[in-house]
């Protein structure tokens, strides 16, 4: 189905939404669709059932955890694969958010090879 | 009026010289040593109230007498400063006593500020019991310090990652001129923020401790 290669990626920093959309979509063949700030993101995720979200921690109003927890609960979006994706290099985060069934927590800066390799992964 | 005691320990002449022009002519009174042994005899032969020293000094350093002088002197303040500044010369600093941790170069403003919050935290102290197992003040301080260090490196893998992945963007078979121009002209102003990052960090803004800060 066509949303299984659709992105859905959470973050408000432009230089890298820009980058990531360059790689994901042009060079990787995903669908990305970007929204900056948590509240739009959930409701795009319930909307969209995209195949993968790809989230980051620190945003305006509500921060990545809070939005993988909404993810998590709403029975619509539960089984949507979150990747984090963050500059946060911090155990307490990264537990936090495994424990919030993230399917993985990647910390920038990362090679864009393996930021291919781990999406592929998730979306198995 | 009973002056406060300041001894100021730097091998740099400058140094002495601006901390004893910042405080010498107001209500302190400010002596210089420029070597670590001068200020150990100093502060054993008279007692003062606060040592300001730099940390990297030839012979003996800031940090050994900082530790020698709240072994023998403990009710001594100590204010550490340094040009070569780094997270855990800060933890080890504020563990071993010293009330603050001051980056060069550092603000005049900023000094008196740090003094000031001294001296009055020294004040009252007096009479209480010794405090030695217990340093409210000096945990705060280092979480404030832990807190900074991930904000820097946040700060830094953000910007590290866009100039990484535009670089490697451009370096990928069949990219074409004017890709690679963009990802150059996305490099460079990464690199701007990545200056203006540190620069913010420089002047040593202290964020709140706690749970993760909402972007403004």
């Amino acid at each position: 189905m066509e949303h299984k290669k659709t992105i859905l990626m959470i973050d408000n920093d432009r230089a890298f939404t820009s980058l990531v959309n360059s790689f994901l979509g042009e060079k990787c063949g995903y669908k990305v669709k970007i929204v900056p700030d948590g509240y739009n993101g959930v409701s795009m995720a319930k909307k969209l059932t995209p195949g993968l979200v790809l989230l980051d921690i620190r945003m305006p109003a509500m921060n990545g955890l809070g939005i993988l927890e909404k993810l998590k609960s709403d029975e619509k979006t539960a089984s949507i694969p979150v990747i984090i994706l963050t500059g946060f290099d911090n155990e307490e985060i990264k537990n936090r958010a495994l424990s919030l069934k993230a399917a993985d927590y990647l910390v920038k800066p990362i090679d864009l090879e393996v930021l291919r390799e781990r999406i592929a992964a998730a979306f198995k | 009026m009973v002056k406060n005691r300041i001894l100021v320990l730097d091998d740099e002449k400058v140094i002495q010289q601006l901390l004893v022009r910042t405080f010498g002519e107001d209500r302190y009174h400010v002596e210089t040593a420029e070597d670590s042994y001068l200020a150990l005899k100093r502060m054993k032969e008279e007692p003062f109230d606060l040592l300001i020293t730099d940390l990297k000094m030839p012979g003996v350093s800031g940090m050994d007498v900082l530790k020698e002088i709240k072994s023998v002197k403990p009710h001594t303040e100590v204010i550490v400063i340094t040009g070569y500044p780094t997270i855990e010369l800060a933890v080890e600093a504020v563990k071993m006593g010293a009330f603050d941790f001051i980056c060069k170069p550092f603000d005049l403003e900023q000094m008196k500020t740090t003094v000031g919050r001294c001296l009055e935290k020294q004040k009252s102290d007096i009479g209480r019991p010794d405090q030695k197992q217990d340093h409210p003040v000096q945990d705060e301080t280092i979480a404030a310090i832990r807190k900074l260090a991930s904000e820097i490196a946040h700060d830094v893998n953000n910007s590290l990652m866009i100039i990484l992945g535009n670089a490697q963007l451009s370096l990928m078979e069949g990219a074409k001129e004017e890709d690679m121009k963009n990802s150059l002209k996305n490099i460079f102003e990464e690199c701007q923020r990545a200056k203006s990052i540190i620069q913010r960090q420089l002047k040593f803004s202290r964020p709140g401790k706690g749970e993760i800060k909402e972007e403004e």
